[in-house]
C-alpha cells in the first residue's frame, strides 16, 4: 500500500520526531546500563512527547525540586506546542493534498474555512492537552478540592437523564424511622453535590462559549492579515506566530467573557456549591471521628481559636509590663534633669560652695507605676523601703554626678517637689 | 497574497529548531541546583511567631535619620522587593540614602488560622514600628506599604498617624469596586464566609490559580514558550527561575484575616467608605494628614490605577504626591525602567521630608 501523497510533509517530521525517540531510548538504555538491548523499534503516534517524557523520567530526578516544578512546565508546554503543531500540519495537509508549498499556499487561501473546521476540531478536544481549561483544573489545587471521599463516588453520570429523575425523588422524600437523621445528613449530602454538578456544568458552557470565541477571533484575525497583507507582509510566517495569534485570540475572548456578571456568577457557584460540599464532607467524617474518641477538626478549631485569643492577652500584658519599663524609665531621666538643672544653677553662680554627692539610680520600684501615669512618672525613693529592688550590680547600673550646692536658692528637683 | 506564508519544509526545520533550544535550554535548566533570592545585606532584628523584622545594611555614611519601613502584601513573598542584584529596589533605595526595614510576614499555618487583620495591624505592625522607633530614638518612621501591604500601611497611618512621618504606597488598592478591577467583580458573589469556614486558612494555590486565570493562555503557557528562546543563557535562566520561584511561593493566608480583607475590602468596599473596624476602632482615611506619595502602575491588571488614585479624594493630607510608572504590577518591582525610577523618586520625596 502506497503512502497518500498528504501525509509527507507529516510523515517527514514525525520521521525526525521518531529518530529522537530512538536516540533518548538508546540513551536511556545506557544510562540504564541495560545490558540487552532492544531489538524492536519502538513506534509511537507522537514521538517528540515521548522523547521529552522519556527525558523526565530520565533526568527528572537530577534536578532540585524547586527547579523540577518549573522544568515540568517547560516539557509540558513544549509537548503542546508539539502537538498544537501536528493538529495543525494534519489540517492543512488533508486541505492542500499535497506537500508542495504551492499547494499549501492554495489550501490556506482557497480551502481556509476546511483547515480551521480541521484545526478547531483538534482545540475543542477534551483529551486535547492545550484545552487551557482542563490545565487550569488539573492544578494541585483542584485535586485537592475534588478529593471528596463520601460524595466522589457519586460521578456526574449518576446525574445523566433518567438517574437524574430518580435522584429528585430521592432527594424529595420524607427522612423517617430509627435512622432518620442519617437519611437527612444523606439527602443534604446529595443535594449539595447536585449543586455542585449544575454548577461546574454551567460554567463548562461558559468555557466552551470562550473556546468558540477564540477560533471565530483566530478565523477573524487570519482573514483581516490576509487583508493587510496587500500593504504590509504581517502575516505569520512561522508555526510559532500562528501558536502567537491563538494566543491572543484566546486572551481575547476570554477577556470578552470574565468581565461578565454571567461568568462572575458561575464562577462564584461553581466555588460556594463546591465548598458546600468540602464542608459537608468536613462534618461527615468529624462524626465518624467523634464516634471513634478521635480529636475532630471542629475540635482543633476550637483549639486554636483559644490559643489565639490567649497570644492576643498574651502580648497585651508583655505591652503594659513594657510600657511600665519605660515608665520607671521616664522616672529616672526626670531625676537626672534635675540634678542637671542643679548643676547648672551652681554653675552659673561661681560664689557657691562645692559639694560632690553621688546620685545612684540603682534602685529601680516593682510594679509600682501604673501605665496611664506615664505623664507624671514617681520619684525615684530611697533603697532602704521594701517595695524596692536594687539592681544585681549595681556599680555597672549606677550612674553617678557631680551637682554643686549652691548658696543661692536652687530649683528645686522634680523628687523633691514629689518628696513633698 | 497568501494567508499564511508557511511552507510544509520551513514548519518541519522550525519544529525541528524549536526542539533543539528546548533540549538545550533542558540542559541549562539543570545546571541550576539552587534557586536564589534576595542579595542584598540583612540582619534579622526582631521576631514574633512567624514574623521577622529585617534591616538591610545601609550603603551610604549617612542614610535619611528617619527610617523606612516596607510593609509587603501578606499574598505573596516579600523578597520580591530584592529578587536579585541588579533587580532589587531595596538596594537601590539604600543607595538612595534610604535606611530600610522590612517585614516578612512568613507562612501561616494551622495555628494562625484565627489571625485577624487587628492582630496584623495593631499588633504585629505596631509593635515593629515601636522596635524601630526605639533603635533610632525617634516618634515616627517612614512608612513604605506595598500592595496588600499598601493597604495595611494606610490603616495603620489611619489608626496610629503618631507613628507615620511620611507614608508611601505603592500598587495599593483603595476603592475596591472600581469597573476595571476584575478580581474584584469576581469576589463579589463569593460565599467568603463558606469558603473560610471550609478551608481555614486560604491555600495560597487557590490564590495562585485566580491570579493565573486573569490571563489564562499567556501566563500558563505562552510564556514558557517565549522562554525557550532565551533558555541557553544561565543567568537569563537563572532570572526566570527566580521570578518563577516568586509566582509559586504563595503563603497559604490566615482564615479570620482573609475573611475580613475580602468582606470588608473587596465586597463592601469598605476602605473607602469608613467600614473598616480593626480591633475596635473605625479606619477613618480622613486621619491621614502626613506627607503621602501613592505609586501606581499604569498596565496594572491586578490593581487597576483607578483602585489606587482614590487616595486623594478620601485622605487629608495637605502634602500629596501621585506618581505614574509606566508599566505593570510586576514590572514595577523588577523592569530596569523600574530600578532607575521608583527608588530616586521615593528617595528624592522622602528626603525633601525629613524635617
Amino acid at each position: 500500500m502506497t503512502e497518500p501523497a498528504n501525509a509527507s510533509a507529516v510523515a517527514h517530521w514525525l520521521q525526525i520526531q521518531q529518530q529522537y525517540l530512538e536516540m533518548w531510548l538508546s540513551l536511556a538504555q545506557q544510562l540504564l546500563e541495560t545490558t540487552t538491548p532492544s531489538t524492536k523499534t519502538h513506534q509511537s503516534p507522537s514521538p517528540w512527547s515521548e522523547v521529552l517524557e522519556l527525558y523526565w523520567q530520565t533526568l527528572g530526578p537530577s534536578f532540585t525540586p524547586e527547579v523540577r516544578t518549573i522544568v515540568r512546565k517547560f516539557i509540558d508546554q513544549g509537548k503542546n506546542f508539539s502537538q498544537f503543531n501536528n493538529a495543525l500540519l494534519e489540517a492543512v495537509q488533508k486541505t492542500a493534498n499535497s506537500d508542495q508549498p504551492a499547494a499549501w499556499l492554495n489550501a490556506w487561501n482557497a480551502n481556509f474555512n476546511d483547515v480551521y473546521n480541521n484545526f478547531s476540531k483538534f482545540l475543542l478536544e477534551d483529551g486535547n492537552s492545550l484545552n487551557i481549561w482542563q490545565s487550569l483544573h488539573s492544578n494541585g489545587w483542584r485535586m485537592m478540592m475534588f478529593n471528596m471521599p463520601f460524595l466522589s463516588s457519586l460521578n456526574s453520570t449518576t446525574l445523566s437523564g433518567g438517574m437524574q429523575e430518580n435522584l429528585e425523588k430521592l432527594l424529595s422524600m420524607p427522612s423517617l424511622g430509627y435512622a432518620r437523621e442519617w437519611q437527612a445528613k444523606w439527602q443534604e449530602g446529595l443535594k449539595h453535590w447536585q449543586a455542585f454538578q449544575t454548577a461546574q456544568q454551567e460554567y463548562s458552557e461558559i468555557l466552551n462559549k470562550i473556546s468558540l470565541r477564540s477560533i471565530e477571533l483566530l478565523r477573524k484575525k487570519s482573514t483581516e492579515l490576509v487583508e493587510e497583507n496587500e500593504t504590509t507582509p504581517s502575516s505569520p510566517k512561522t508555526m510559532r506566530e500562528i501558536y502567537d495569534l491563538w494566543v491572543e485570540c484566546g486572551e481575547e475572548a476570554y477577556a470578552e467573557f470574565v468581565c461578565t456578571e454571567e461568568y462572575a456568577q458561575a464562577n462564584a457557584n461553581l466555588i460556594n456549591t463546591l465548598m458546600a460540599c468540602k464542608l459537608y464532607e468536613q462534618q461527615m467524617t468529624d462524626s465518624w471521628l467523634s464516634l471513634l474518641n478521635m480529636p475532630t477538626r471542629k475540635e482543633l478549631d476550637t483549639f486554636s481559636l483559644r490559643m489565639q485569643q490567649m497570644r492576643r492577652e498574651l502580648k497585651i500584658l508583655q505591652a503594659k509590663q513594657s510600657t511600665n519599663e519605660i515608665d520607671i524609665l521616664t522616672c529616672q531621666i526626670n531625676g537626672l534633669r534635675a540634678e542637671l538643672e542643679t548643676l547648672k544653677a551652681a554653675k552659673a553662680n561661681p560664689n557657691s560652695v562645692a559639694t560632690t554627692t553621688t546620685t545612684k539610680l540603682a534602685v529601680i520600684p516593682v510594679k509600682a507605676v501604673p501605665a496611664s501615669k506615664s505623664a507624671t512618672p514617681p520619684t525615684p525613693k530611697k533603697a532602704t523601703k521594701k517595695s524596692m529592688m536594687t539592681l544585681p550590680d549595681s556599680s555597672s547600673n549606677s550612674i553617678s554626678s557631680t551637682s554643686a550646692t549652691a548658696s543661692m536658692p536652687t530649683p528645686p528637683s522634680t523628687s523633691d517637689k514629689q518628696g513633698k | 497574497m497568501s494567508l499564511f506564508n508557511l511552507r510544509p519544509d520551513q514548519v518541519v526545520q522550525e519544529m525541528l529548531e524549536f526542539n533543539q533550544k528546548l533540549s538545550e535550554g533542558l540542559k541549562t535548566l539543570a545546571e541550576v541546583q539552587e534557586i536564589d533570592v534576595g542579595s542584598t545585606p540583612k540582619e534579622q532584628i526582631y521576631q514574633e511567631d512567624k514574623l521577622v523584622l529585617y534591616r538591610y545594611k545601609p550603603k551610604v555614611d549617612k542614610p535619611n535619620p528617619i527610617p523606612v519601613l516596607i510593609v509587603y502584601a501578606l499574598v505573596n513573598r516579600p523578597y520580591m522587593m530584592d529578587l536579585q542584584s541588579d533587580r532589587s529596589l531595596i538596594k537601590n533605595l539604600l543607595e538612595a540614602g534610604q535606611d530600610i526595614y522590612m517585614i516578612d510576614w512568613g507562612y501561616p499555618n494551622k495555628v494562625d488560622r484565627f489571625l485577624t487583620l487587628a492582630d496584623y495591624v495593631n499588633g504585629y505592625m505596631h509593635r515593629c514600628i515601636k522596635n524601630i522607633c526605639k533603635r533610632h530614638g525617634l516618634n515616627k518612621i517612614n512608612l513604605l506599604g506595598v500592595c496588600q501591604g499598601g493597604t495595611l500601611s494606610l490603616c495603620y497611618s489611619a489608626l496610629h498617624p503618631e507613628q507615620v512621618k511620611n507614608l508611601v504606597t505603592m500598587v495599593t488598592p483603595v476603592d475596591f469596586k472600581t469597573p476595571d478591577n476584575l478580581l474584584s467583580l469576581w469576589v463579589q458573589k463569593l460565599n467568603v464566609d463558606l469558603l473560610v469556614d471550609t478551608l481555614g486558612n486560604v491555600p495560597g494555590e487557590l490564590l495562585n490559580w485566580t491570579f493565573l486565570s486573569m490571563k489564562p493562555f499567556r501566563l500558563t503557557g505562552q510564556k514558557y514558550l517565549d522562554m525557550v528562546d532565551n533558555l541557553g543563557d544561565i543567568e537569563t535562566a537563572k532570572n526566570f527561575l527566580r521570578m518563577e520561584k516568586w509566582i509559586f511561593d504563595s503563603p497559604d493566608q490566615a482564615g479570620e484575616a482573609f475573611r475580613q480583607f475580602m468582606k470588608d475590602f473587596f465586597q463592601q468596599n469598605g476602605l473607602i467608605e469608613g467600614k473598616v473596624i480593626l480591633g475596635e476602632k473605625r479606619v477613618e482615611l480622613k486621619n491621614i494628614t502626613m506627607p503621602v506619595l501613592n505609586i501606581y502602575a499604569t498596565e496594572d491588571h491586578l490593581v487597576p490605577p483607578a483602585a489606587s488614585l482614590a487616595l486623594k479624594k478620601h485622605i487629608a493630607t495637605q502634602d500629596y504626591t501621585e506618581f505614574a510608572f509606566r508599566g505593570g504590577h510586576i514590572g514595577i518591582y523588577v523592569s530596569q525602567r523600574a530600578q532607575k525610577e521608583i527608588p530616586s523618586t521615593i528617595g528624592r520625596w522622602l528626603d525633601a521630608r525629613r524635617s
